[in-house]
């Protein structure tokens, strides 16, 4: 029985990952241009060398920013429902480490570069198109 | 009066802490003369906006400027051409996702000017901090400058470098 709800679990974790793994489409409110939810088009947005690669440095731009447009009184903490890959209370309290209720940038960062992780089955230490359209597949 | 001298002072000292840079025509490279006048532009930007009775908008819009206020570009300016600058400074580092472009342009003046985040994060202090590149266009000819400006606890903006 917890096997089955770890397995329900990290697949809630996995589907919500893919959709927002580089997508300002996690952001449950916007401001600014629409959103994009195209993989390959936020796959663009974030390699800015243009090297067909997401490096360590990009990804963090990229959920700092992510995280920024969530932060809607910009107080550099957002609660659950603000990010829509959180929007599951389990996935929420996993990243929330201090178990504040709120996710710091920290916390959101470090959070997402565990699944960075999984995203990079090659384990060259970057994303390729091919990693981040299969994440937004999955 | 008082508080015209007491703008005026807190703008100077504002400025020497916060300096924004400036890239005209040849760069700053090579164009020492440019990038001095860049670095105390912000508070020519600042005091120019004081001296001529600006409100708070006004010098704020003189100091997140930054660098490229300083020399002839900020000379050029009028108050209009720096308050709609500003006010599109502030809704763009706000609002607009990095790489995306936000425009003004004053029609009585011919003035124009645009502005990119770059970068978006976090400093020491927890606030969130934007990289920019904007150009403002006088007399035809383009002018380039970049800084860094952080959101403050009231929400508005400051050139940091």
């Amino acid at each position: 029985m917890a096997r089955e709800v770890e397995v329900r679990s990290m697949r809630r974790m996995m589907i919500a990952f893919g959709m927002t793994l580089l997508s300002a489409g996690g952001v449950a409110a916007q401001q600014g241009s629409p959103p994009i939810q195209d993989p390959r088009a936020a796959f663009a947005a974030t390699d800015k060398n243009k090297d067909g690669e997401i490096d360590h440095a990009e990804f963090q731009q990229r959920i700092t920013e992510v995280f920024y447009f969530a932060d809607k009184d910009k107080d550099g903490l957002v609660v659950q429902g603000e990010l829509k890959v959180y929007d599951e209370e389990d996935l929420f309290e996993d990243a929330d480490k201090n178990g504040d209720g709120k996710l710091s940038l920290k916390e959101f960062v470090a959070a997402r570069f565990e699944k960075f992780e999984e995203a990079d089955t090659d384990e060259s230490g970057t994303l390729s198109i091919e990693e981040v359209v299969a994440e937004f597949e999955r | 009066m008082r508080v015209a001298i007491f703008r005026t002072v807190a703008s100077v000292l504002l400025v020497v802490m916060l300096s924004g840079c400036a890239q005209t025509g040849q760069g700053i490279a090579n164009n020492p003369k440019t990038t001095m006048g860049g670095m105390l532009g912000a508070a020519g930007g600042g005091l120019i906006a004081a001296a001529a009775g600006a409100g708070t908008a006004g010098i704020i819009g003189g100091v997140l400027l930054g660098g490229l206020l300083g020399g002839a570009v900020g000379n050029a300016l009028d108050q209009r051409d720096k308050q709609l600058a500003a006010q599109n400074a502030q809704n763009t580092f706000e609002h607009a996702r990095t790489g995306e472009t936000s425009t003004w342009q004053n029609p009585d003046s011919g003035h124009s000017g645009s502005i990119t985040p770059t970068n978006t994060f976090q400093n020491a202090s927890g606030q969130y901090c934007r990289e920019y590149q904007q150009t403002i266009t006088v007399g035809g000819e383009k002018h380039q400058g970049y800084g860094t400006a952080c959101r403050q606890p009231d929400g508005s903006w400051k050139i940091q470098s």
